[in-house]
């Protein structure tokens, strides 16, 4: 992949493999094969070593996967304990906001963007000839593992990928789901009073940790807002709240305050599950299913109680 | 001043009972009207007997604060327009078109996006109350004394464009992702969702703001004839000043602070129930709080009942009234001049 | 009831409207307040009614200064009709007319029986009666200055302060207001008048005070308007007579070298 001509830095480097090979003749021809085989595999197989990435999940996922050094900067958002899971990792970068001006300016041989990316700031990447990926914001867990391939390919750490996979499938398959009992009846409060429709990625997190989403039951296609009544009356056994202890203060973080559902945590089990564990589809939704599969049992053990 | 509805005026106390009464209803129908089904009656009787069922819930956290903070907030408004009419001896003066709520709802904003309402309860409403005297000493300094419509339409504007500016921009260096997007509920207002700990922290500030506003009364009668007249029939002018002032900033103040800043209910109000007070400003407090209280209850219901996700924010259903009829005063009034 | 002003002076920016006048009014006169445009006569309404601070001098009310009666007892014995006759609010004649009672009404209780006779009084006195239920705004401008002079009566005070009370009106009416209110003085209240009508001056005031410059120039019974006075004050000759018994001075021309401006 050519790189963003900028002054100083010129063309990608060859490598120079000093040959360990004894002989001058063994060493030339050893040495051409191995050149060759270089100019050959340069144009297609070399990883990008100057990644820009515009988007808090795409930040993420690049930064698990890619070499240090590799990526340049990310937006503000990952750098921000409470609302990302890489943000030591990111903290240490610049960031930008989103911008496709910002992302020029590193002179990248590859921008990440999300989904959701105004295709005019794409087609304008493309017209100055940096190459655009988009990583996108998979529903269903099948769709994590193929953003994470696709991801791992693109940066040319194909393993690392794999590797990130192999973990998040193992600790799916460290969540025990008793088929014989009736699964819990949940429901999902996010800020500004959205929940979680059937068809997404957080419902299957539901269904693995052996929770029913109500929600589904409401007709409720993608995520849609509910007002607090509705989920009230819902008559659910556990109440699932996106919220971080420590945001600064706002009304859509509000409603997860309000004392309709302090009362209502007398009588169901409530837990709080940080935003950052299901804003993106990623690795870290395993996570999610640990923690709502012991919420779940949290809350058998209660009813066993009362 | 035309004779409209010359004949309109009624008695004052049939009047008063009436508005109550309807008041009332429209404060019961907001407690039956929701987005779930709910059996009132039993969620009363399980309240009544301490069982707190989801129903039970539901009735006391979410739809009794939503009727309660209606009734009192659509008082304020009502009242406040009423009260500032006299004063400034103008039917286009309501606490949204001075500014007085822009401002209220700057205030609300500042301490509540900086994380001051976290340390101390009381300062959410207290910070409204300071937007909204903030932005009534900034009128009175563009406006002066007895000015005419125009001027005061377009201090009104200046007032507003300045502190919804400022709004935006505290809510903009906000850390929080989703403050920038919360503007529209600053600027038109709502009460989905509100809770009892709120109408509690607002209350006491918002009635104090109504004894101010309602004791004004005579000296607000007096004024009709002009301020000579009615500095030489008793009354202290600058002291009149100060207790509007201060009254319709702890009342519109804290009413804001709780639901953001709705409008033009301060002007419907009022001008719909004057004519049935025979024009006279003192009686028309009272009479235009209840009226405020009904229009702003009948309002939320119409938001609920509308099927629209999300919810219309009530300074729209206003507006839509409102606007109207803002556009139809003004007209009016520069035909008469 | 008395008014004593001593050396009052009240300046606006550097024009003086009261250049240090004094002047003792009583009730039981009618006493009309002459002088030319601009001579301080409105000023002097406003100083004595307790709505104009003077930069120098004071007025007492039987020996009390205004602050020391305080604004509600004030505001009982003295009222004051303004020049502009406005209404902000269409209110009805017979509801205007009641505002007159206000510093006698403890607020919010309902009006006494006095208050009531006292409106009804003043509507019959200045014969607005008949318009009582018409909104104020609906009325001429004869009618309207009638029925705010019945405001101002209803207060039933000590001393009436009147601006001008009958320069909008008809002839019938200004003969009628001027018979009214020496009526009233002879009832014991106090009455002070400006006036411009100087034939209206003579024949029923008890006593003129001339205003010139912000300075008293002649003060006593109509007799006290000598044509030197006229023509020092106001700069005008005037022709003279008597038609049964009362007085006539009709201003005829500009006065010779006194001319004022």
């Amino acid at each position: 992949m050519r790189g963003f001509p900028i002054a100083g830095e010129g063309r990608q480097k060859r490598a120079r493999v000093p040959s360990p090979l004894a002989g001058q003749g063994a060493a030339r021809v050893s040495g051409f094969l191995l050149a060759a085989f270089i100019v050959i595999a340069s144009p297609a197989f070399a990883k990008p070593q100057r990644v820009v990435s515009l988007n808090l999940c795409a930040d993420e996922l690049a930064l698990r996967l890619a070499d240090a050094g590799v990526v340049k900067s990310v937006t503000w958002l990952s750098q921000d304990p409470r609302n990302a899971n890489m943000a030591a990792q990111a903290a240490a970068l610049p960031a930008n906001d989103g911008h496709v001006e910002e992302a020029l300016a590193y002179g990248p041989d590859l921008v990440l963007v999300g989904p959701f990316a105004d295709p005019a700031s794409i087609a304008l990447l493309k017209q100055v000839g940096a190459p655009v990926v988009e990583v996108g914001a998979p529903q269903t867990l099948d769709g994590v593992r193929r953003e994470i391939r696709a991801l791992a390919a693109t940066l040319g750490e194909p393993q690392r990928g794999e590797a990130l996979i192999a973990d998040m499938d193992a600790r799916l398959a460290g969540v025990a789901v008793d088929p014989s009992r009736p699964r819990l009846k949940a429901v999902v409060l996010r800020p500004n009073g959205f929940t979680v429709g059937p068809g997404s990625l957080v419902d299957e997190i539901l269904t693995r940790a052996g929770l029913d989403n109500l929600a589904a039951r409401l007709d409720i296609a993608a995520d849609e807002q509910v007002p607090l009544e509705v989920v009230a009356l819902l008559g659910a056994d556990l109440l699932i709240l996106d919220r971080d202890e420590e945001r600064a203060p706002s009304l859509a973080d509000a409603i997860l305050d309000h004392p309709a559902v302090a009362a209502l945590a007398r009588r169901m089990t409530v837990v709080s599950l940080p935003s950052r564990l299901w804003t993106c589809g990623g690795p870290e939704a395993a996570e999610a299913v640990e923690r709502l599969a012991a919420a779940a049992a949290a809350a058998r053990a209660r009813q066993a109680t009362q | 001043m035309s004779a409209r509805a010359a004949g309109a005026e009624v008695g004052y106390a049939p009047l008063v009972a009436a508005l109550a009464v309807l008041a009332l209803a429209a404060a019961f129908a907001s407690l039956m009207v929701g987005y779930a089904r709910l059996d009132v009656p039993a969620a009363l009787a399980d309240a009544f007997a301490g069982r707190s069922t989801a129903a039970a819930v539901v009735l006391e956290q979410i739809r009794l604060p939503r009727a309660a903070l209606g009734t009192m907030v659509g008082f304020s408004l009502g009242l406040a327009g009423a009260a500032l009419q006299g004063l400034l001896r103008n039917p286009l003066a309501d606490p949204g078109v001075i500014g007085v709520s822009g401002g209220a709802a700057l205030g609300a904003v500042v301490v509540f996006y900086s994380g001051l309402a976290g340390a101390f309860a009381l300062a959410m409403p207290l910070g409204g109350v300071a937007g909204a005297v903030l932005a009534a000493l900034l009128l009175y300094a563009l406006v002066g004394r007895g000015a005419g419509t125009m001027t005061l339409i377009l201090a009104g504007v200046t007032v507003n464009s300045f502190a919804g500016a400022l709004t935006a921009l505290a809510l903009n260096l906000s850390p929080n992702p989703y403050a920038a997007y919360e503007i529209m509920f600053w600027l038109m207002g709502s009460l989905a969702d509100r809770s009892l700990p709120q109408l509690w922290l607002a209350l006491p500030l918002t009635v104090a703001g109504w004894a101010l506003l309602l004791a004004s009364g005579p000296a607000l009668d007096a004024l009709t004839l002009g301020e000579d007249t009615a500095t030489s029939l008793g009354f202290d002018l600058g002291r009149l000043r100060a207790q509007l002032v201060a009254g319709a900033a702890l009342a519109v103040g804290a009413a804001v602070a709780v639901t953001g800043a709705i409008g033009f209910v301060g002007l419907v109000a009022p001008h719909l129930l004057r004519p049935l007070v025979g024009n006279r400003p003192g009686r028309l407090l009272l009479v235009s709080g209840l009226g405020g209280a009904i229009v702003l209850l009948a309002a939320d219901v119409a938001v609920r009942l509308i099927p629209v996700h999300p919810e219309l924010k009530l300074g729209v259903a206003t507006a839509l009234i409102g606007a109207p009829l803002l556009y139809g005063l003004i007209d009016r009034m520069r035909k008469e001049a | 009831m008395r008014i004593e002003a001593r050396g009052l002076v009240v300046r606006f920016g550097e024009r003086a409207a009261l250049a240090g006048l004094d002047c003792d009014l009583v009730s039981g006169e009618l006493t009309g307040l002459v002088g030319p445009n601009g001579a301080g006569k409105t000023t002097l309404l406003r100083v004595l009614a307790g709505l104009q601070r003077a930069d120098a001098g004071e007025a007492r009310y039987d020996g009390l200064s205004a602050a020391e009666l305080g604004r509600a007892a004030l505001a009982r014995r003295v009222a004051y009709l303004a020049q502009s006759g406005l209404s902000h609010w269409p209110l009805r004649v017979d509801h205007v007319v009641a505002l007159g009672r206000l510093p006698h009404r403890r607020p919010f209780s309902p009006p006494s029986a006095a208050d009531r006779a006292a409106v009804e009084d003043a509507l019959a006195a200045t014969e607005v009666e008949e318009l009582r239920a018409r909104p104020i705004g609906t009325l001429s401008g004869g009618e309207r200055a009638r029925a705010l002079l019945a405001r101002a009566l209803a207060v039933e005070a000590n001393m009436l302060l009147a601006d001008e009370p009958v320069a909008a009106l008809d002839p019938l009416h200004q003969l009628r207001a001027m018979a009214l209110l020496r009526a009233a003085a002879r009832k014991g209240a106090g009455v002070v008048a400006v006036l411009h009508d100087l034939t209206l001056a003579t024949r029923f005031c008890d006593r003129l005070i001339v205003l010139a410059e912000g300075r008293v120039v002649a003060d006593g019974p109509p007799s006290a308007l000598t044509d030197k006075v006229l023509a020092e004050a106001y700069g005008v000759t005037a022709l003279r007579g008597e038609h049964d018994g009362e007085p006539f001075v009709v201003p005829w021309r500009a006065a010779g070298p006194n001319l004022r401006n």
